[in-house]
């Protein structure tokens, strides 16, 4: 049970704190998925499937940026699940340490959730502006003040308990999945690596236009002779 | 009139927090608020109520580009210039939001993003502390600047607007992330055991991006479609990594 349990809270904290990052405070990127899945991993003790599993995230969701009123997919929800399958997987002896690609597919469905709770936030602060005015109206201005980080607060709140929630939704699922299906990591693992080439395509796409075929050619003429030249 | 260093320091700290009560309605409204309210209690004198009524409303801007309308309101609330401020902050804040969108979100985050995924593909821990360090000399860097900026130009605010080096600095943005996105694609494809992967990797990804895919609105089609290739049997292993 503790190698289910503790990840799983671990995760949920670590991604109500990370989740901060996104909207409300500073936005230093430790949201991101390149960042966050690391550190995770790390305090789960599988940082290196989770650099895979943050690397292929972050190419799949580069592309979707936060303008205006937009609230886009994002991927701290299935990149942190994605490590937490893994690590409660490979503890449990159900998956192997191949899983990572596995868990990447199956977690992503949860960036719907993600968003889901974004916007439920964003819709329950339409009020706070009144009652801030209403302080303010009173002369009670550190009241007014402190409305802001209630919201906040809220934010972690919800963030924390819908990823324990999602968490254990998808982690029960992979582990039923896993032990009825032995094969099925096998099946996934280069569905994993996919993604990485469907992310950089995308992201190329709208931006390699005329003379920009040049620059693209030659970084791409250095990148595979860097590569031929690491293996050899 | 300058700004002590205490009070520039808390203003940026405080508009880290800009987005903290983000809604629909008022958007950064209750985060800007936040930010001058201290200030509006100490520096206005006279109406310290209806100052802060005024500016408890709709707001929204890029949240780093956001100091330098909180510098411009700061000052010329202090002068005495309410409708001055309440003016430059209405008029400015659009513009400034697409100008940061295009450069941090458009521009400088890819970048940085694509510079730091080539690392990682060889060592994963710089190429993140590489992606953490870099933005967030910008983000810190650029919240401190244009504050001083708003403060100093409150009067003309418009000026910075035009500023050529914003242009530059995207222009220059864009001009790296072309050669660093075929930089990282050629390292990725390549770094497979079996040359054959490598070329159906490699071929997948140019037909891809050369017949136009532009966008990921629908990534149902992307999730299908891996989950297709997955079930296909690719039978690659995540072993083509270096630091496994």
């Amino acid at each position: 049970m503790s190698e289910f349990l503790v990840p799983l809270v671990i995760t949920a904290i670590f991604g109500g704190v990370v989740s901060l990052d996104r909207t409300c405070f500073g936005q230093f990127m430790v949201s991101r998925p390149i960042v966050a899945a690391p550190l995770l991993g790390l305090f789960l003790g599988y940082p290196n499937e989770a650099v895979f599993i943050g690397l292929v995230y972050e190419l799949l969701f580069l592309r979707s940026l936060p303008v205006g009123a937009h609230v886009p997919y994002h991927p701290l929800y299935p990149s942190l699940i994605a490590v937490l399958i893994t690590v409660v997987t490979a503890r449990s002896g159900l998956g192997t340490l191949q899983s990572a690609s596995a868990a990447i597919i199956l977690s992503l469905p949860s960036s719907v959730v993600d968003r889901v709770v974004d916007l439920s936030w964003r819709r329950s602060n339409e009020r706070l502006v009144t009652r801030a005015t209403a302080y303010v109206r009173l002369e009670k201005f550190r009241a007014a003040r402190a409305i802001h980080f209630v919201s906040l607060g809220r934010y972690f709140l919800m963030n924390t308990v819908s990823l324990f929630l999602a968490g254990i939704f998808l982690v029960t699922i992979c582990s039923y999945l896993f032990s009825a299906y032995p094969r099925i990591s096998l099946l996934f693992a280069g569905a994993g690596v996919v993604p990485l080439f469907v992310g950089l395509a995308g992201l190329t796409s709208g931006k390699v236009r005329g003379k920009a075929w040049l620059g693209f050619t030659f970084g791409l003429a250095a990148g595979v002779l860097v590569s031929l030249g690491i293996r050899l | 009139m300058k700004l002590s260093f205490k009070d520039r320091a808390g203003f940026v700290l405080k508009s880290l927090f800009l987005q903290g009560s983000w809604s629909f309605r008022h958007m950064q409204g209750l985060g800007f608020f936040y930010s001058i309210s201290g200030w509006l209690e100490r520096n206005v004198e006279d109406g310290t109520r209806s100052a802060l009524r005024r500016h408890l409303g709709f707001f929204n801007t890029h949240p780093f580009m956001a100091p330098y309308l909180i510098g411009v309101v700061a000052r010329l609330e202090k002068e005495g210039d309410p409708l001055g401020s309440i003016s430059a902050k209405d008029n400015l804040m659009s513009p400034l939001a697409a100008l940061g969108d295009s450069l941090f979100w458009g521009s400088l985050r890819p970048m940085f993003i694509i510079i730091g995924l080539g690392i990682s593909l060889h060592t994963p821990w710089l190429g993140i502390a590489y992606i953490l360090v870099s933005f967030n000399l910008f983000n810190i860097w650029t919240r401190w600047t244009l504050l001083g900026k708003g403060f100093d130009n409150a009067r003309n605010p418009l000026d910075f607007i035009t500023d050529r080096n914003f242009r530059g600095a995207i222009q220059g943005a864009q001009l790296i992330i072309i050669p660093a996105l075929g930089f990282l694609l050629g390292l990725a494809a390549f770094r497979f055991e079996s040359p054959g992967v490598s070329i159906v990797i490699f071929g997948l990804s140019l037909l891809l991006f050369s017949r136009g895919w532009g966008t990921f609105r629908t990534f149902s089609v992307v999730f299908v479609a891996v989950v297709i290739l997955g079930w296909m049997g690719f039978g690659l292993e995540v072993t083509w990594l270096p630091w496994k």
